[in-house]
């Protein structure tokens, strides 16, 4: 099943949690380099797809390859050299950034100079370097979330799982991780896949698109593409017509009577 | 139309219930059924069943003494009624709510009298069927009648709920000027545990060390004390409403009360519509959120220091990293460390029971004593062991875990991290109570050492035990959860069985070949073996297991 250029190819990927199916027959494929965008309602099961990708989830049937390994039987491979922004802040609150950053590295087989010069840029890059030593119990959402983008790039991953990366941020951080992606994307080779509410992010960002719906992957394909397909202004209208979601007027004003 | 502390109590009262859920209308009423039923027939007939065992000289005896216990036993009940809603509710921390309430425009009066109401019917029936073991000796040794019963059931309940609304007024309080954030959060559950120590042990200790509780309870100062007034009231009802001659309930009156019944009503009185009247006018000025203890306050952390340099030296570049921050993790939060010092203060205080208690005069048995030192205090250390550094010590939050799963072979290093840092703190909490011990009971230095090694490898045992148990059935840092309980009582039953199991062959060596050594070593095999067992199944588990 190994694909020459791909960094994720899925055959017919199942997870059911019980009675619930979260992802149904997903069959897709991510070329090296590219920045795919993962959209679809809450609970469509975007996340348990990363997790899947990620090996940190046994598919329930069907088959995956992430950077040539298999997600059934080589997940340390697979977690070696991706990266993870789990979708909210699993931060110890009595460590500073620096400390949590060098815990994250030692899990990934990183230290010293190394290491520290690595933390030392991330941190000045993404704005924190005055707040380095401070424990994180003391900073603030968006802070927290800086941090964890610095955490999911320290070992420099060759596949980045992003899951909601900015809906914490404030607009300047946004369009701080939005260059980050582009600039790593475009000199690097790293691949990212990206799971996002945004479509404007997304819009910005990704270079194929795919729309993911109770389970199914029901749309794959460039922005542009997929707004001229639907015939629609822009992203937000194409996501909006293939998941619903458009109330009319005299229905959002109903509850009132 | 009902003021808004109606909806306030409401919500309380459904959440305090939340276990009975959606037949909580079946059930509360149920249960309150049940509980009086055990309280007018259930418990008085057990009482009166082991007390009538003992025969009518002790029957004498229980009713010469009852005044002075019914003071104990009130002090008891009144700081039970006081601390453990204190406690609850400073474990989960929440102001958040107060939010949406005040910008509901609901006055501060109104969510104190609210949460209050809806506390009562749980802590009200707590403190209903822990009266019932007050009222029991009396009315088994005074005849008591039923209007005397009920009179004193209605007391006790009178000063249950001003107790209940000071224990509101506090935590409500608590919660306002401490703030929710990580660092408020940390600071009310170190607060939560602290509160049993000093609440509970000056009393506990003081029923122990004196020669006879009857005469402490005798003493001016307990009079200053609101539950020795109730104590001495409800023991006036009992012998006014009794079947005792006059002549012996002068006797009794004259013997034990140094004010009058009518003073200790009066005093108690005053004292309930103080603590009212000053938490309704104290309300506002009390319930602002201040973050007032700090719960915002930013901490820098400074340089290393030589005991975290020389466990990265130890432990290499990278394990050594993630060993030093389980290290550091663990001991900046001030809830661990509330523990461990409640774990060593409790263990120092066995050895100053068996030097100064009532087994003072077998200190100089050379067996008995470093065995009995040995064994209590490895049982009390091994047993905390398991929950201080199991339960909510391990992981924080999903979140969290994914993080570690997401590094290769990220579980078996945090584990074994984890495990480790907490080997090495374990030395400490080994280290006090065996010096003390010895020093204090004049055990030789081999003797010493000999009872750091078995303290030392029971509260390693209990560190496995707790871990494994924990890694098995993560609670995260949720203490109101269902598998905080079970990981809980799992940890203390197992720790206490693998103890058990060692102890009594330990025991037996030590009575017939009065040697100290193989008596401990015997004592010592079991339990880190069924620690290390427990260890490799929760690791394992957890490194396999699918967190949704």
């Amino acid at each position: 099943m190994a694909r020459n250029g791909s960094v994720i190819y899925t055959e017919e990927l199942n997870k059911n949690f019980g009675s619930v199916q979260a992802v149904r027959n997903l069959d897709l494929e991510v070329f090296s380099g590219s920045r795919f965008g993962f959209l679809g309602p809450n609970g469509a099961g975007k996340t348990t797809t990363v997790r899947m990708l990620s090996g940190l989830l046994k598919q329930t049937s069907g088959s995956a390859l992430v950077c040539g390994f298999d997600v059934s039987t080589q997940r340390n491979d697979i977690k070696a050299i991706t990266g993870l922004l789990p979708e909210s802040p699993g931060l110890y609150s009595k460590l500073s950034a620096v400390e949590f950053l060098e815990f994250i590295g030692a899990l990934n087989k990183l230290s010293g100079e190394s290491l520290h010069k690595r933390i030392d840029a991330l941190l000045g890059m993404l704005g924190l370097e005055g707040r380095r030593n401070d424990l994180l119990e003391s900073y603030s959402s968006g802070m927290k979330q800086k941090v964890l983008v610095a955490s999911t790039l320290l070992h420099e991953p060759k596949l980045v799982f992003l899951d909601e990366p900015t809906s914490r941020l404030d607009p300047s951080a946004s369009v701080l991780v939005k260059d980050l992606i582009l600039v790593l994307a475009e000199e690097t080779e790293t691949s990212f896949f990206i799971c996002t509410h945004q479509t404007s992010f997304a819009e910005d960002v990704c270079d194929v698109i795919g729309i993911l719906n109770d389970g199914r992957l029901t749309t794959v394909g460039a922005p542009q593409e997929i707004v001229d397909q639907l015939g629609v202004s822009d992203l937000e209208d194409a996501y909006l017509k293939i998941v619903g979601g458009q109330i009319d007027r005299e229905k959002l004003l109903s509850w009132r009577q | 139309m009902v003021g808004t502390w109606w909806p306030i109590a409401k919500a309380e009262f459904l959440v305090r219930t939340v276990k009975l859920r959606r037949a909580r209308k079946i059930l509360y009423p149920g249960l309150i059924a049940v509980s009086v039923l055990v309280v007018l027939f259930g418990i008085p007939n057990i009482v009166s069943f082991f007390l009538a065992a003992y025969g009518a000289g002790f029957e004498l005896l229980l009713a010469t003494s009852l005044p002075g216990l019914m003071r104990t036993m009130m002090l008891v009940i009144w700081l039970m009624v006081l601390i453990i809603p204190l406690s609850n509710s400073l474990e989960n921390l929440k102001t958040d709510q107060w939010d949406i309430l005040f910008s509901s425009n609901v006055k501060t009066r109104d969510i104190l009298f609210g949460t209050y109401l809806g506390k009562v019917p749980v802590y009200g029936l707590i403190t209903l069927v822990l009266s019932s073991i007050i009222v029991a000796p009396f009315v088994y040794a005074y005849n008591v009648s039923i209007l005397g019963q009920l009179l004193m059931y209605a007391v006790i309940i009178l000063f249950g709920l001003a107790t209940i609304w000071i224990s509101n007024v506090v935590s409500t309080a608590l919660h306002a000027k401490i703030g929710q954030s990580p660092r408020g959060d940390d600071i009310a559950k170190a607060l939560s545990w602290a509160m049993i120590p000093i609440m509970f042990l000056p009393s506990m200790a003081a029923i122990y060390w004196t020669d006879s509780i009857v005469s402490m309870m005798g003493l001016e100062i307990s009079m200053l004390l609101p539950s020795t007034w109730v104590a001495d009231f409800l023991t006036w009802i009992s012998v006014s409403e009794s079947s005792l001659l006059p002549s012996s309930i002068a006797n009794i009156l004259n013997y034990w009360f140094q004010i009058s019944p009518v003073i200790s009503l009066t005093l108690f009185c005053g004292f309930a519509i103080a603590v009212y009247v000053l938490g309704f006018r104290g309300a506002d000025s009390l319930f602002t959120l201040s973050s007032g203890l700090g719960s915002s306050k930013v901490t820098t952390v400074g340089k290393e220091n030589i005991g975290i340099r020389g466990v990265r030296r130890i432990f290499g570049a990278e394990f050594g990293i993630i060993v030093a921050t389980s290290l550091k993790d663990y001991t900046r939060k001030l809830q661990n460390v509330a523990k461990i010092s409640y774990a060593t203060f409790l263990s120092l205080m066995v050895p100053l029971l068996l030097a100064t208690g009532p087994l003072t005069n077998v200190v100089d048995d050379p067996i008995f004593i470093p065995i009995m030192s040995c064994l209590s205090i490895g049982m009390m250390l091994g047993i905390f062991g398991g929950v201080v550094f199991g339960g909510i010590g391990l992981l924080d939050s999903h979140d969290q875990l994914w993080i570690l799963k997401g590094a290769p072979g990220g579980i078996l290093k945090f584990i074994a991290a984890r495990v480790l840092s907490y080997m090495m703190l374990a030395s400490f909490i080994a280290f006090l109570p065996s010096v003390f011990t010895g020093f204090l009971l004049q055990f030789t230095i081999s003797t010493t050492m000999l009872m750091f090694v078995y303290i030392y490898v029971i509260i390693a045992s209990g560190i496995f035990i707790g871990v494994g148990i924990t890694a098995f059935n993560p609670s995260y840092d949720d203490t109101s959860s269902s598998s905080f309980t079970i990981n809980t009582v799992a940890t203390i039953l197992i720790t206490m069985i693998s103890l058990m199991v060692g102890l009594i062959p330990g025991v037996l060596i030590a009575i017939t070949q009065g040697a100290i050594a193989p008596a401990l070593t015997i004592s010592a095999i079991p339990a880190p073996i069924v620690g290390l067992i427990i260890l490799c199944v929760g690791t394992f588990k957890l490194n396999i297991s699918e967190v949704v």
